[in-house]
């Protein structure tokens, strides 16, 4: 599990790479934890290079979202593989976290 | 053809990497797409997931996993020496809540149930077995 952080426009992009399995998820909820107390700015994670997610991935990127939205942040999803697409979907998380097909798509 | 993989997933911490490497080696030697291996990989971690929570004391005995091909049919065998769990009859979560009512518990089994065709359970001598039907399209 990589996570690689940049910033465009206001934006924090927060890139994962790997697998948010079990073990990568609690990986990102330990990251998050560090780096979000409290958030400071919209977030939108780049998912290019996430090739697997679970429920427990699931979990963690339910959390996250359910922080930035306390803290009336914006928190989107991009670029995600069409199986980790699917699986935000079927799951309805796309019904409260807007997916798009790439960062610059976001920002226009 | 039919065509029967089995391994063991013996290590917990370290289970779900003997996982993945287990389900690379076949898919490779099956030629399985990469959203077949993915989904795969998905159910029987989801599987593991709840034996691994439903064990007590960390008391974990192997978990066997047997994967039997035949044509475009693929039985999935998940078998375990754990407490009694029928993950068949866990209901599913609410997908259509707003965010601030949303649980992430029970959507693994949403998507083991998602992704294969069927499912049952049985109990027989102190072992639950799981057998999961899919379709390889």
């Amino acid at each position: 599990m990589n996570i690689t952080v940049s910033q465009k426009n206001d934006v924090m992009i927060v890139a994962v790479q790997g697998r948010l399995d079990t073990i990568g998820s609690s990986e990102l909820e330990d990251w998050s934890n560090k780096n979000f107390d409290p958030p400071k700015c919209d977030v939108i994670m780049d998912f290019s290079r996430l090739d697997y997610i679970s429920s427990a991935g699931l979990r963690t990127i339910l959390n996250l979202s359910k922080l930035m939205k306390k803290n009336s942040w914006k928190f989107s999803i991009c670029s995600a593989q069409a199986h980790v697409k699917e699986v935000l979907e079927i799951s309805g998380f796309d019904t409260f976290i807007p997916l798009y097909r790439s960062v610059d798509d976001y920002l226009a | 053809m039919k065509t029967v993989e089995e391994f063991q997933i013996q290590n917990f911490s370290k289970g779900l990497d003997e996982l993945r490497v287990n389900l690379g080696r076949i898919a490779s030697s099956w030629s399985l797409s990469k959203k077949q291996l993915f989904e795969i990989n998905l159910i029987v971690e989801e599987i593991y997931a709840n034996y691994t929570e439903h064990v007590e004391n960390n008391t974990i005995h192997p978990v066997e996993i047997k994967l039997c091909r035949e044509k475009d049919k693929l039985v999935i065998t998940i078998t375990d020496q754990g407490p009694e769990f029928d993950p068949t009859k866990i209901p599913d979560p609410d997908v259509h809540l707003p965010i601030d009512q949303r649980k992430a518990g029970g959507l693994g089994l949403y998507l083991v149930k998602h992704y294969a065709d069927t499912i049952s359970y049985t109990r027989t001598d102190n072992t639950n077995i799981l057998h999961i039907e899919k379709k390889l399209t």
